[in-house]
């Protein structure tokens, strides 16, 4: 049999009522888990998985794939509507979707997300249908220094957050650096800064930071000011929500862009979605004509980063699938659940269980049309959050994030962690300090930095294993070229036009 | 006034003795365990803590081993310190169990403050997990001979990766470095599935891993174990010459296995004792978990379970004063 009539078969066998209901579950079960801030799709998965142990595999299979991939729609919702990202890879969804939701243009920028989402999946399992052995045997070619690389370039990102002040953004960042570097040195095995508390030795786990520094934050700013939403009164029709002809225009290349960027970024290993969507956020401003509109509210600002972020989570199977070594946290604990039900991932399990295998595959083609129809059909109920009295909805946000913060590990420490960083987060927004890059460094800082130390531990101390190897040296340029960009830039331009030389240099 | 005082009395008498006999009815009655028993996992889920918790929980409710569940608790953090300072707190609670490994004998040796292995309370050993040396199908070293021929040729001559610093990947190295003389190029990854990708993009020469880690990739064609640090061959893979027949007098093994909490009341460890000696006898565990895991089954009860682990907790305080991470 080849591909196609493999994958036939396994939609005759997901459009079996049964199995049909399972998905159903749980793409809605992963829409609500991705949407509340903590509960992400690792844990999301992590605690119904006890649940799928009476069912036969195929369904479990099925069910905890729809939860994974509505998690990555969910957490969108959250970060457009109330600003706190429900997941790691909407944190750049919030930057501009809020934005649009506070201009009466949330139904539009979920929209946006919804359809990009689709289209990314959509390429997604479609390559990952025909072609995930080779695009496997390319995710390994990125060992250390690549992925220093990649985590270098993504991190150029800072310059494009950095906001009013470039000083204040740099300090952001650094901050987010040092944070990152809190914890059990990954070489040598010694504590860094851990002033002898166990919970810091793993470091400081970046989600319950997020939660705090968006969600506890907000609620402290809130009420401080007791400001009411000045929200329009949106307009609840489905044809009201619709992007206009310009959003459209303005946004497929973003997809495009977003899906691509994403799906590569996914295959490599430790990257990931969150890095995916820093990266296509990054580009989408840097090669935007609009860059001006970027964290005012531009649309294609949420279709690249939804778009990649989707990518990403599908080209974690890709390594899961083909190789049997799982691409993301979230597919480590799917590995896991398969292994219950006798499963081993790996270049066999096409031979030995091909029906599960194309089961599944199909039921990411279904699970992501569900999602498309949930996502775009109930807009209009979920913009009506935003008209929720901001008394209520504070309260609310209050106690999902000190919830949220405590359900990533069931820890305790956690939720100090993130009432820490509500207060961190309020001072920056006092000082006008970014908070992005805070994040941002956390995030890619303990990557960066096990990336780098391998590469020179296996070059015994040589830089040239940076230069020597085709994919790390051209990444570097990528990198060397968008941070000199802006300079370049402007000096052209001054060449060209000398007499408007000293306006400019005024603005 | 002395009426009611009788009255008072009379109560208070009725009271006391309903209580001492439902007391006692209760003691006798009350069938360890009554109610649903917690089992920490203190490493993430997806990991091979985690997958022997939730195939202990799965079996133990389908056989009907014990007459109430199993729940499966996650409480990652710090090399499983954070779930085994919580299991600390619960002194003498009989309803709370802890899977165990190597590395939480070694690991708190080395962090100041931790809690050490020693205060636990053992209650099986279930499963040993070997120490493989896996290389690419094309590797330039088919053989163990040649792998250790070409580390003979200098200091970090060649890479050998393996999961975290300090840990049993990098200890068995240092027994392996020992036995040899020579001097290998540790490279610590996150986790076995990193070690793995990254030996399949031919970044590092060889790597550690247990055979959980690489069967996928072992049986699938893409890699080839070529020698085990077991006692003797693996019936899995019986081609791979053990460490020890080619002269490097190297045996280490990972153990899996349940404790309890400190002061945890006798009976209690000896009902689950006897249930986690059902669980590995059983047909289910047997197939589902130890063949399809390519573990090592290898139950102990209370008592030699506590003298392996002083045996295991000895062989690693030297390994990690020779890494130079104790004094």
């Amino acid at each position: 049999m080849d591909t196609w009539s493999y994958l036939w078969q396994g939609f005759l066998s997901v459009f079996q009522p049964q199995h049909l209901l399972f998905c159903v579950i749980g793409v809605v079960a992963g829409q609500v888990i991705g949407a509340l801030p903590g509960i992400g799709s690792v844990s999301g998965v992590a605690l119904l998985l006890p649940l799928t142990f009476g069912m036969d595999p195929e369904s479990a299979i099925i069910m905890l794939t729809g939860i994974y991939y509505g998690c990555m729609y969910g957490g969108t919702v959250s970060a457009v509507l109330i600003d706190i990202p429900g997941d790691s890879a909407a944190i750049m969804t919030g930057l501009d979707g809020h934005r649009l939701a506070l201009q009466g243009r949330g139904g539009q920028a979920l929209f946006m997300a919804a359809v990009g989402s689709f289209i990314a999946g959509t390429f997604g399992i479609l390559m990952l249908t025909l072609f995930a052995p080779p695009l496997a045997r390319f995710g390994l070619r990125f060992g250390p220094p690549e992925t220093a690389a990649l985590m270098l370039l993504a991190l150029t990102s800072l310059g494009w957050l950095t906001g009013e002040s470039a000083a204040k953004g740099l300090l952001s960042a650094l901050l987010g650096l040092f944070l990152a570097v809190i914890g059990v040195d990954s070489v040598s095995g010694r504590p860094r800064f851990t002033m002898g508390v166990i919970d810091l030795m793993d470091g400081i786990p970046f989600l319950p930071v997020v939660i705090g520094i968006f969600g506890i934050t907000q609620v402290l700013l809130w009420l401080e000011s007791r400001a009411q939403w000045k929200v329009m009164k949106a307009n609840l029709g489905l044809r009201a929500i619709l992007p206009s002809v310009q959003e459209w225009a303005v946004s497929k290349w973003a997809i495009v862009r977003g899906t691509i960027i994403g799906f590569f970024v996914g295959l490599m290993p430790g990257a990931g979605a969150t890095t995916a969507s820093f990266l296509s956020y990054t580009i989408e401003r840097q090669s935007s004509r609009r860059a001006h509109l970027f964290g005012k509210g531009a649309i294609e600002g949420v279709a690249a980063p939804e778009s990649a972020n989707n990518a990403a989570a599908i080209a974690a199977y890709v390594p899961l699938l083909s190789l049997g070594i799982p691409g993301s946290a979230t597919t480590a604990v799917l590995m896991g659940g398969l292994m219950l039900w006798g499963l081993r991932p790996g270049p066999l399990l096409f031979r030995d269980a091909p029906e599960f295998v194309w089961g599944l595959i199909a039921s990411m083609y279904v699970a992501n049309f569900l999602l498309l129809a949930v996502n775009t059909l109930a807009i209009p109920p979920m913009i009506r959050i935003l008209s929720i009295p901001a008394p209520v909805l504070m309260a609310i946000v209050s106690v999902i994030s000190i919830v949220g913060a405590y359900c990533i590990d069931n820890s305790v420490f956690d939720i100090w962690l993130a009432l820490g960083a509500g207060v961190l987060g309020y001072f920056m927004h006092k000082l006008k300090i970014p908070v992005p890059p805070v994040v941002l460094g956390l995030v890619l800082g303990p990557d960066l930095e096990t990336a780098m130390r391998q590469s020179f531990m296996l070059s015994k101390g040589s830089v040239a294993i940076f230069f020597t190897r085709p994919i790390a040296l051209g990444l570097l340029i990528a990198t060397a070229l968008f941070l000199s960009a802006p300079a370049i830039g402007g000096l052209l331009r001054r060449r060209r036009s000398p007499s408007r030389q000293p306006a400019e240099g005024q603005g | 006034m002395h009426r009611s005082r009788v009255l008072v009395f009379g109560l208070v008498a009725a009271m006391l003795l309903s209580a001492l006999a439902a007391g006692c009815t209760g003691q006798k009655k009350a069938a360890y365990p009554e109610k649903p028993i917690e089992l920490v996992v203190p490493y993430a889920p997806g990991g091979g803590s985690d997958v022997l918790g939730r195939h202990i929980a799965d079996i133990i409710q389908k056989e009907k081993i014990l007459p109430q569940p199993i729940n499966v608790v996650n409480k990652p953090g710090a090399g499983g310190q954070v779930g085994m300072s919580y299991v600390n707190t619960k002194k003498g609670d009989p309803y709370v169990i802890l899977t165990f490994i190597t590395g939480q004998v070694s690991g708190p040796k080395t962090v100041p403050g931790a809690v050490p292995a020693s205060v636990f309370t053992p209650i099986a050993r279930l499963a040993l997990d070997e120490e493989c040396i896996v290389v690419k199908i094309d590797s330039k070293y088919q053989t163990i001979e040649q792998l250790m021929e070409a580390a003979k040729q200098g200091e970090k001559a060649v890479s050998i990766g393996g999961t975290a610093v300090g840990q049993e990947d990098q200890m068995v190295t240092v027994m392996l470095e020992q036995a040899s003389g020579v001097k290998f190029n540790y490279i610590p990854f996150d986790s076995g599935g990193e070690v793995m990708k990254a030996l399949l993009g031919g970044h590092i020469d060889a790597a550690w891993a247990n055979p959980n880690e690489c069967v996928s990739q072992v049986d699938g064609g893409l890699a080839k174990v070529i020698a085990v640090a077991a006692p003797q061959r693996l019936k899995k893979w019986p081609d791979a010459p053990t460490l020890k027949e080619k002269g490097y007098n190297v045996v280490f093994e990972q153990f899996r296995g349940i404790v309890g909490p400190p002061e945890m009341p006798q009976e209690a460890v000896k009902v689950l004792a006897e249930a986690f000696k059902k669980l590995s006898e059983s047909q289910d565990w047997q197939t589902r978990y130890i063949e399809k895991n390519a573990l090592t089954s290898a139950y102990q009860g209370p008592e030699e379970f506590a003298a392996y682990m002083k045996e295991v907790d000895q062989l690693t305080t030297e390994l990690l004063k020779a890494l130079g991470l104790i004094k």
